[in-house]
């Protein structure tokens, strides 16, 4: 396309526009709420992911011996561990580590402790994960060895969260086909009173020799418009939304004991969203012209 | 041999309702040349204009223009077609919500004529059109006349080789007609083959030009420096 025929159908759009005005705004503020509902979904599983993900890079199984293993038994544990696949490191940790470890953790409530020794607490393997799916098998195997007490891996939970994660994108991806449908039938019928309001006017351009693209372009050009023009208001209520709302949740959290959850700073989520809003935008723009152009507009 | 400007040969249509708008006509008109089309409502000259534009297709026959047979033309090919025409209707059809100079620039646009050739052919339009004064009023402010010549200098903007008029001075004064005429004939004149369908008999008796008459869908008179004569069933009495 030239240069002056992209200025040609964007200045005529942007005219169009003006005439349509009521319903301009209508489609431009259903592309708008559709995206903006988009994207907050979408920040939501950005942010699991992120967290899940986290998770998974420590994703560890610890495997405790009874307390009253034999050090044949803790040696048969350790070399079913060691022939292991998916476990990048081991740490082997005695009852009197262990024990140390509890004091740690207890910190002023250690005293608990005193009347106790190392004997109560049990030897462990920390297994590191190469990759968080071997840890399911491995507990499986671990948990059958002689000696073992039990196997504990947090990554479960982070799968268990990965779930939520999917779960929430097919979610997403059926709120957002729903949404485009949506959206893209009202900009059709946008376009449609667009071109029932220059109707005389395409019949003339016509007469004269004007192409079908040439006739065409000026509303694709409006209805790109609108919806690119809507999902940037989109990401802009985005950007803000996703601001307060993760600084308030991570100070709550924070203020609850909960540190583990870390929100995404909001260039990565914009880095995300911002590309998929203005492709997917111009797009439900040229599908929504599209619809009403063949239908209505036999060139 | 001169290549015919328009030539319609056995050129048959009819409508989906059985209507039989031309039965076998057969015509053709030479560059330059200027022709007057008349004859009653529904005698099929409408449709020879709409065939021309490929607004509908023949049903069967020929129709050319400079040697291109156009009932064969696809889809995407007419565009090109009517850009080889200027076009002038009883009713202007201009665009009201935009100025004299931007109606006869929108028809350069529209074949992609470039803005310094816009600028420097519109001038030239509007002063052959005698609406140099008026370039930057809109047509709702003009007078009938006005808005036709606007629609004359449109539809030479673009130097088409054919000019088609359909009762271009049906809804215009006698005086006002008599100068729309003119502008005909100087368009003629500078070599534009002209094709006018008209009930103006006054004008045409006056310009004596070649009439083709038509009745029922048929050619029933072609006569060279003619004059016009009366249809059966013409109501027409300008």
């Amino acid at each position: 396309m030239k240069i002056k025929q992209l200025s040609y159908a964007v200045s005529e759009g942007i005219r169009n526009i003006r005439k349509n005005g009521l319903a301009a705004v209508m489609s431009l503020g259903i592309v708008m709420v559709s995206l903006l509902i988009m994207n907050l979904i979408f920040s939501v599983t950005l942010v699991i992911r992120y967290n899940v993900s986290q998770l998974e890079q420590t994703a560890q199984v610890e495997v405790f011996c009874n307390p009253d293993a034999t050090p044949e038994q803790i040696s048969a544990i350790s070399t079913v561990i060691y022939g292991l696949e998916g476990v990048s490191g081991v740490t082997e940790r005695s009852q009197e580590e262990n024990f140390n470890l509890y004091k740690e953790y207890l910190g002023d409530e250690a005293f608990l402790l005193d009347q106790y020794d190392s004997s109560i607490m049990s030897a462990s393997f920390v297994l590191d994960l190469s990759k968080i799916s071997a840890g399911h098998d491995i507990v499986a195997v671990m948990e059958k060895v002689d000696g073992v007490q039990s196997v504990q891996f947090p990554g479960q939970a982070a799968r268990t969260i990965a779930a939520v994660a999917t779960g929430l994108d097919i979610a997403n991806v059926v709120i957002t086909v729903f949404l485009s449908i949506t959206s893209a039938f009202v900009i059709s019928n946008t376009i449609r009173i667009a071109l029932m309001t220059r109707k005389r006017e395409i019949g003339i351009m016509r007469l004269i020799g004007a192409t079908d693209q040439y006739i065409q372009m000026p509303f694709s050009a409006e209805s790109i418009m609108l919806a690119v023009a809507g999902a940037v208001l989109a990401l802009v209520l985005s950007a803000g939304i996703y601001s307060g709302l993760s600084g308030t949740l991570q100070a709550n959290l924070a203020n609850g004991g909960v540190t583990i959850v870390k929100m995404l700073p909001l260039w990565r989520i914009l880095v995300v969203i911002a590309p998929l809003n203005i492709v997917l935008s111009a797009f439900l723009g040229y599908f929504g012209s599209k619809i009403s152009l063949r239908k209505y507009l036999e060139v | 041999m001169i290549q015919p400007a328009i030539s319609f040969e056995q050129v048959h249509k009819t409508y989906s309702n059985g209507v039989d708008a031309l039965e076998g006509v057969s015509f053709s008109v030479d560059p330059g040349e200027f022709v007057f089309i008349t004859g009653a409502s529904g005698s099929g000259k409408s449709t020879m204009i709409k065939t021309l534009l490929r607004e509908i297709n023949v049903t069967s026959g020929s129709v050319s223009v400079f040697g291109e047979d156009i009932t064969q033309l696809d889809h995407h090919q007419i565009p090109f077609l009517r850009r080889q025409y200027g076009v002038v209707f009883q009713d202007f059809k201009l665009l009201m919500d935009r100025t004299v100079y931007e109606n006869v620039a929108f028809a350069m646009r529209v074949v992609g004529a470039t803005p310094s050739e816009i600028r420097s052919r519109v001038p030239d339009v509007l002063f052959l059109t005698g609406l140099t004064s008026k370039a930057k009023v809109y047509p709702g402010q003009l007078s009938g006349g006005e808005q036709q010549r606007v629609a004359i200098a449109r539809a030479v903007a673009n130097n088409p080789k054919i000019l088609l008029a359909d009762e271009p001075t049906g809804n215009l004064d006698p005086e006002i007609a008599d100068q729309i005429m003119d502008l005909f004939m100087d368009i003629n004149e500078a070599g534009t083959t002209v094709l006018m369908i008209t009930h103006a008999r006054d004008l045409v008796n006056k310009l004596q030009k070649r009439v083709i008459t038509m009745e029922k869908g048929k050619i029933v008179r072609d006569q060279k420096c003619a004059e016009y004569a009366v249809p059966e069933g013409d109501v027409h009495e300008d």
